[in-house]
């Protein structure tokens, strides 16, 4: 009795400990088409607007959208390519991360 | 007290500029930028020199699809061909190609509105097609529209290419400048090519341009773009 009762408890206890690990923070996109920043402006207020949205980074150079969640949220992953897709922009690419926007900041420079 | 005839001819304008608000057309939208942006999205755009001014503001109600009114407003040299064109418009984004370092874009558009003119009297109601392909990368800019001007007494197609490089590139907290070469030309208007060396800003909130008309510095252009 005392064995399953272990195993249950390793269990939990695995779960818990790798939802810690991959709590998500920021989610990142990989984007195509976006060149200018006047136009890019249209996917920063798009993504602000969405109630998860705790801040936007936008990196030209690297083709990169991130945004970092308020406390508590997790992301809606199709909310967010159909969003970007709506301000006329293709994502290549779509990820969660235990990040933060300046974790991912620093890694792009 | 205004006769029957004062009346009737009353009536015949409100329901004329009815008619003219109720057309979802186009128009002399920005040469410059992108006339569709994203939904729920208002953006302004203004342009002038000595001899054309542009004014219009256009709202993006679904992807691909932008609805805008303006006036539009031009004319020769010698100012006895004088164009002042209010006017709706409709843009289409026919194509987007969003490719990892570049962006290419054809639109069409159309647009109704209602001219006057310092060569004969009244209003015209004004035919406004339109259509601009544009490619654009980081450091490069090339740009072609087209905008027709038609009535049944004046037709105009005006003709507009840019070309440019960034000399600064910015990225999206930072301003980019460019030096782009811009060439128009206007069909019937008795007015010659234009060529303008034009200097570029753009960040996140403004676009920006200045430039000289055929290189003079008595006849500057402005355009300026806001979104909302």
């Amino acid at each position: 009795m005392k064995k399953p009762l272990m195993t249950l408890a390793v269990v939990i206890a695995s779960g818990l400990a790798c939802t810690t690990a991959f709590a998500v923070k920021s989610v990142r996109v990989e984007v195509n088409g976006m060149v200018c920043a006047f136009c890019a402006s249209a996917i920063d207020k798009k993504l602000s607007a969405l109630p998860e949205s705790k801040a936007i980074y936008v990196n030209l150079e690297k083709k990169i959208v991130a945004i970092e969640l308020k406390d508590g949220n997790t992301p809606n992953l199709d909310r967010v390519r159909a969003e970007i897709k709506a301000a006329g922009y293709d994502v290549v690419n779509i990820t969660e991360t235990g990040q933060t926007l300046a974790q991912i900041k620093a890694s792009l420079k | 007290m205004p006769t029957r005839n004062h009346k009737s001819r009353r009536l015949a304008r409100a329901f004329a500029w009815a008619a003219l608000a109720a057309v979802t057309a186009l128009t002399a939208m920005p040469a410059h930028a992108h006339p569709v942006t994203f939904p729920g999205n208002l953006m302004t755009m203004i342009e002038a020199d000595r001899s054309w001014t542009d004014f219009n503001a256009w709202y993006t109600f679904a992807p691909s699809h932008a609805l805008g009114g303006g006036y539009s407003g031009f004319r020769n040299d010698d100012i006895n061909r004088v164009r002042r064109i209010p006017n709706l418009h409709y843009n289409y984004r026919v194509a987007r190609w969003n490719l990892p370092d570049a962006q290419a874009n054809i639109y069409l558009q159309q647009g109704i509105g209602s001219a006057s003119g310092a060569d004969f009297s009244g209003r015209r109601w004004t035919y406004m097609p339109g259509a601009q392909a544009d490619y654009e990368t980081r450091k490069v800019f090339v740009k072609y529209a087209w905008h027709g001007y038609k009535s049944n007494t004046f037709t105009h197609n005006f003709h507009n290419a840019q070309a440019g490089a960034a000399f600064v590139v910015g990225d999206y907290e930072e301003n980019s400048h460019w030096a782009i070469l811009d060439w128009r030309k206007t069909t019937n208007l008795g007015t010659r090519d234009e060529w303008t060396p034009t200097y570029r800003l753009i960040n996140k909130d403004v676009f920006f341009e200045f430039g000289l008309v055929n290189g003079r510095t008595s006849n500057p252009r402005i355009t300026l773009m806001l979104n909302f």
